[in-house]
């Protein structure tokens, strides 16, 4: 059953998501040619047009990625918690399948999204040299990352970057769920409900670290003074190190507790009109 | 005969609201079932129930000896009152859907009724009016081999034309030994398929009764009785 959510939700959200992100293709190549055609960003008469063309045309890319975010959010809201939800609440399906069949499809173009506005980017500003460079050294990034000489910091970024959509994902999931508990005014309680999670969540975070930082800080100092090795280096990465820990935990321990929200809402909470 | 649905004590609130009190139920396999009663009586809350829809506050609901969740949706088949399907999609993409996901979709009787009607299923649901995109909707609840099929206001809204291509499909399309709950305040287009009445008013059950009982003992039409008992 979770395939075949997942084939369904695959089947609805493409044809939108594919037409938009290709019309954002569309406006990155017409804008790059724009510029060109302009004579560049360098200091001439047309300057002034070539750099509103370009911000304009990173802010439509801009508004694509937010948009995907958006699109696949609102579609969790509406095939769950609005009339469609009578067809997809009685699936037999359970509430997980029907969590994570929807949340692979968003983390799928969540993620794509991200790659899509790497392109988008590269169209827009990249020369072909930059282009061949960047296809040159790209191999060379990648094998780097698993030399032994990379910080763990790094690998904890890369970590980070990959729960992103995820963790997202799940939340705006929360947030529906969230949303669908008010009696009136749903989509707005939802993405109130976004906004406040986010608030919350950062302020967490903040007291988080501002609690544990000093400790982290001294750990690390300490760990080094027994191995009599001084370095200003070693230490501060070591706390970077713990700090990331500290924040990738925390996302997880979030997006952990958003799923059983979600997954409690769907089996007890339910509230369609 | 077989007890298809069993509730003992069933309560459901909202908030300080009560729309269902304490309520005990007990429906045998194979009849058609008229779930009667006023606006607000609690006839569409009872039905949710039935589909896992709500949760309710007291008391214990069995379908087929289930409580409401994975099981009971395998064997019920449910019609809102409000048009569930996504107007983007095609006719022929509910089809698809409906076969994949229930074991018990009659992908050849839907296609033959869609035919009947003259219903193209390569047609897009927003190009078909309000009346046919409720048709396309029983259609696809009708075609499934359900024990239980949960009809929640199936000819309120559409024309008297309508009305009857409704009742004859739900007539035709289910197995006897299904059971069909019918929900509606609209007693005389229905009462002449049914074989059995429950009647509800502000979340208690005011009658349970075979129709015939009714008009034997009672001398009384579903209907006239209906307006005794609902009597403003």
């Amino acid at each position: 059953m979770l395939k075949k959510i997942f084939k369904y939700e695959w089947k609805t959200i493409c044809p939108l998501l594919l037409a938009v992100h290709g019309v954002g293709l569309v406006i990155a190549v017409i804008c790059r040619i724009g510029i060109r055609l302009m004579d560049g960003l360098d200091g001439n008469d047309n300057s002034l047009m070539a750099i509103l063309l370009m911000m304009a045309a990173v802010m439509a890319i801009g508004c694509i990625v937010a948009y995907t975010y958006f699109y696949t959010g609102y579609r969790f809201y509406k095939s769950v918690f609005t009339q469609q939800g009578y067809l997809t609440n009685t699936l037999p399906v359970t509430a997980d399948q029907l969590i994570w069949g929807k949340g692979f499809t968003a983390v799928i173009w969540v993620s794509l999204n991200f790659l899509w506005a790497v392109i988008a980017l590269i169209i827009l500003i990249a020369s072909p040299s930059d282009v061949s460079e960047i296809l040159h050294e790209l191999p060379k990034a990648i094998a780097s990352l698993f030399s032994r000489d990379t910080p763990a910091f790094v690998w904890l970024a890369v970590l980070s970057t990959l729960l992103t959509p995820f963790s997202m994902t799940i939340q705006i999931y929360a947030s529906a769920a969230i949303g669908n508990l008010f009696m009136g005014h749903k989509l707005l309680a939802t993405i109130g409900s976004f906004f406040g999670i986010s608030f919350i969540q950062q302020i967490l975070g903040l007291v988080i670290l501002a609690i544990c930082g000093p400790h982290l800080t001294r750990i690390t100092y300490q760990a080094q003074e027994i191995e009599g090795n001084i370095s200003y280096y070693t230490p501060v990465l070591n706390t970077m190190n713990l700090m990331m820990i500290l924040t990738l935990a925390f996302s997880v321990i979030c997006a952990v507790g958003f799923y059983f929200l979600c997954r409690y809402v769907l089996d007890h909470k339910l509230n369609l009109e | 005969m077989s007890t298809i649905l069993q509730c003992e004590n069933l309560s459901k609130r909202y908030g300080a609201r009560t729309a269902l009190d304490n309520i005990s139920l007990k429906l045998d396999s194979g009849r058609i079932i008229g779930l009667l009663g006023p606006n607000g009586s609690g006839k569409s809350t009872l039905i949710k129930l039935i589909n896992d829809l709500l949760s309710p506050t007291a008391g214990t609901l069995l379908i087929d000896g289930h409580a409401p969740g994975l099981e009971t949706k395998k064997i019920v088949s449910y019609l809102p009152e409000r048009t569930y399907l996504d107007e983007n999609l095609k006719v022929s993409s509910y089809i698809s859907y409906f076969a994949d996901f229930y074991g018990d979709f009659d992908t050849s009787r839907a296609l033959d009724m869609l035919q009947r009607l003259d219903i193209d299923p390569d047609l897009r649901i927003k190009t078909l009016s309000k009346g046919t995109q409720e048709k396309v909707q029983l259609i696809l609840v009708m075609s499934r081999r359900a024990r239980l099929y949960c009809l929640d206001e199936p000819i309120a809204g559409v024309d008297p034309a309508a009305r009857d291509y409704i009742l004859s499909t739900i007539i035709n399309n289910y197995d006897e030994n299904a059971t069909i709950l019918i929900s509606t305040h609209l007693i005389s287009d229905v009462e002449n398929i049914l074989d059995e009445v429950v009647f509800i008013q502000n979340g208690h059950i005011r009658l349970q009764a075979q129709v015939d009982d009714i008009r034997c003992n009672q001398g009384n039409s579903i209907d006239g009785l209906f307006r005794e008992v609902f009597k403003c």
